[in-house]
């Protein structure tokens, strides 16, 4: 019995799979796809050779997957930071300055900046340390004149760590400020 | 037998001397083997200087204690549902005391219960043992109505050299409350050897992240890890929790609706109420002892502060002010003070400030990061997560003497919270990936981890003692 279904079912997961791109692909279509030639980030190329098929697929969802889609785009750079420091770094403020640029450009879009810390300090103490690093991006932000209530901030101390790992490599991935667009 | 007669039984190292003289200032009498009371012991003077060091409690002298299995009708099904729970129960709640040390069971005399004349008081004396722990269990049940009986277990303490019973108890509960009534007992023995209940009936909130998904839930346990038990279903982030000194509620900090926030349940579940707040951040919830107020570390444009709040939201007040870090606040037994932690004058530090947020002033000064401060019950000791290098260890500062230990020494250390009635400590250990919850004497002697499921964290001891 399964050996007659399973070339089947593989079929219909294959077909499905074929729907689920080609839909993905529909989905920069209402959202700032153009904007993408514009951003910096190597993740667009990609984008615009499926336009065309676009064009073929009638368009049905709206805003939530377009964000979704933004942020997996990673427009915004994340922002890194020293062990047990809150000061934007002076090799960070290049990357924090594009980004400036990209929200100049598409005003409407609305961001979160989660403060992230290593593992190796106090959870709790992370927590507000997670906190003064998200507000310090922010103010940078409006310090090049990014209007501070499209930036949100949110501390989730060490508990939501990128890189698995007890080293520095791991740590110092860990310690940042990460980008999350909220609205466009 | 080696058991000193007549000896002082708290003769102990400085350390362990000052943590049990805590009972003498409190009035309490403690008996001697002979069922006397006796003056506790001075607190050995205090070295003039702030050194850490590791203490054992080692060569301290203990009451011998011999506690047999419990006699009972002879019934497979009885034995492993009342008879064994009640025995392992019984023996972990009286063999994690400083005060005992239990007497070999490999060398027990056969039979000589009820023990009644000088040769069976004397053969149980050969085991090692000066006091007799004597206990039978019978279960009322009726055949027409199986399961709706009572358990019935009494209670005998013979000093083996008088062959008196210094202790007669009889208990009374449903076969699911067999290990209560364990815990009942052990607790009525703590009295009567330190004038005071043991922690047996008190419980432990912690975090765990066994439910999967990248989530941690808030969940409860009794002290010796028994019953653990889910409180929130948030299926988000929940952390930090804090009992409220009568045990009815923990406060915690949760971003189940999606930017922090703290809440507030009742210590045996139900629906969490959130504390209306218009700050952010905020985690870190201590309630005051009375029970009215949280302090909390919150944030008003991104700078971390210590906040006291009512419960219901109202009265919110900041009581730091300061461009630095200020967190984890917590509020002192006697609801006079708060200790938090703060890195205004470099690294992170523990600060001691009025429960108004006047008179600030740093009480740690050795490593380079200090947080998580825990008080003792009685407010003359600060458990706290100590650093100097590598990882984090567990160290207890005496108020009075100004003195430091450090009591862990293997692992990663953190998160201590004191037993209500001061004579253990918990605190999460992680070793490798694994993070679990230990329970040990305030010197870090007897350590026993009782967690294992998943990652257990961020544990909060009842501060109520039944």
């Amino acid at each position: 019995m399964k050996k007659v279904f399973q070339p089947a079912s593989l079929l219909l997961l294959g077909a499905f799979a074929l729907l689920t791109t080609a839909c993905t692909c529909t989905k920069p279509k209402p959202a700032p796809p153009p904007e993408v030639k514009v951003a910096p980030t190597p993740a667009q190329t990609p984008v615009p050779v499926k336009q065309e098929e676009v064009k073929a697929v009638p368009v049905e969802k709206p805003a939530e997957p377009d964000i979704e889609a933004l942020n997996k785009a990673g427009y915004l750079k994340d922002v890194f930071f020293d062990y047990d420091k809150f000061a934007v770094r002076a090799d960070q403020r290049d990357g924090l300055a594009v980004n400036a640029e990209w929200l100049k450009k598409y005003d409407k879009v609305k961001i979160r900046v989660e403060g992230h810390c290593d593992e190796r300090g106090t959870a709790q103490y992370n927590m507000a340390l997670g906190e003064k690093r998200a507000s310090a991006v922010k103010d940078y932000l409006a310090s090049l004149g990014i209007d501070a209530g499209r930036i949100e901030t949110v501390s989730y101390g060490k508990e939501k760590p990128f890189v698995k790992g007890h080293n520095e490599e791991a740590w110092a991935q860990n310690r940042r400020g990460h980008f999350v667009i909220t609205a466009k | 037998m080696k058991s000193p007669a007549n000896g002082p039984l708290l003769a102990r190292l400085p350390f362990a001397a000052a943590v049990l003289c805590s009972l003498a200032v409190l009035g309490l009498p403690a008996l001697t083997g002979n069922g006397q009371t006796k003056p506790q012991d001075q607190v050995a003077p205090p070295p003039p200087k702030d050194v850490s060091l590791v203490i054992s409690q080692e060569g301290a002298r203990r009451i011998p204690l011999a506690i047999p299995p419990a006699i009972a009708p002879l019934n497979p099904e009885l034995q492993g549902r009342l008879v064994d729970p009640f025995h392992r129960t019984l023996t972990s709640d009286l063999g994690s005391m400083a005060t005992f040390i239990l007497a070999d069971p490999s060398l027990f005399p056969k039979g000589a219960r009820p023990t009644v004349t000088r040769e069976q008081g004397d053969a149980w004396i050969a085991s090692g043992a000066q006091f007799l722990l004597d206990t039978q269990i019978q279960l009322s049940e009726t055949q027409a109505q199986p399961g709706t009986g009572q358990v019935i277990a009494v209670a005998q303490l013979v000093d083996l050299r008088t062959l008196k019973v210094i202790l007669s108890k009889s208990y009374t509960g449903t076969p699911a409350a067999v290990r209560k009534i364990a815990h009942t007992l052990a607790n009525d023995l703590a009295r009567q050897f330190t004038g005071q209940p043991g922690p047996f009936l008190s419980k432990i909130a912690f975090v765990s992240d066994r439910d999967g998904g990248q989530t941690k839930e808030i969940y409860a346990m009794d002290w010796d890890g028994e019953g653990q038990r889910r409180l929130t279903g948030h299926r988000s982030l929940s952390l930090a929790p804090d009992f409220s000194y009568d045990g009815s509620k923990i406060a915690y900090q949760s971003f189940n609706r999606g930017p922090s926030g703290i809440f507030v349940i009742a210590s045996d579940g139900g629906a969490a109420k959130q504390v209306p707040l218009t700050t952010s951040l905020n985690a870190s919830p201590s309630f005051s002892p009375d029970g009215k107020q949280i302090a909390f570390c919150g944030s008003v444009k991104g700078n971390p502060e210590i906040f006291t709040v009512n419960a219901d939201g109202s009265y919110l007040k900041r009581l730091t002010d300061s461009p630095a870090i200020d967190s984890t606040p917590r509020w002192s037994p006697n609801g006079r003070e708060i200790a938090f932690t703060s890195n205004r004058q470099g690294g992170p530090q523990i600060y001691l400030m009025d429960a108004e947020g006047a008179n600030v002033r740093r009480i740690t000064f050795a490593g380079t990061w200090n947080d998580e401060a825990s008080f003792s019950p009685k407010g003359s000791q600060l458990a706290f997560s100590c650093r100097n290098e590598g990882d984090f260890q567990i160290c207890v500062l005496d108020l009075l003497s100004g003195r430091t230990f450090q009591i862990t020494n293997g692992g990663a250390n953190e998160n201590p919270t004191w037993s209500p009635d001061g004579s253990k400590i918990a605190w999460e250990v992680r070793r490798g990936d694994s993070s679990q919850i230990a329970v040990a004497n305030p010197d870090g002697s007897g350590m026993r981890v009782i967690t294992a499921l998943g990652n257990n964290t961020s544990p909060t001891w009842s501060r109520n003692l039944d």
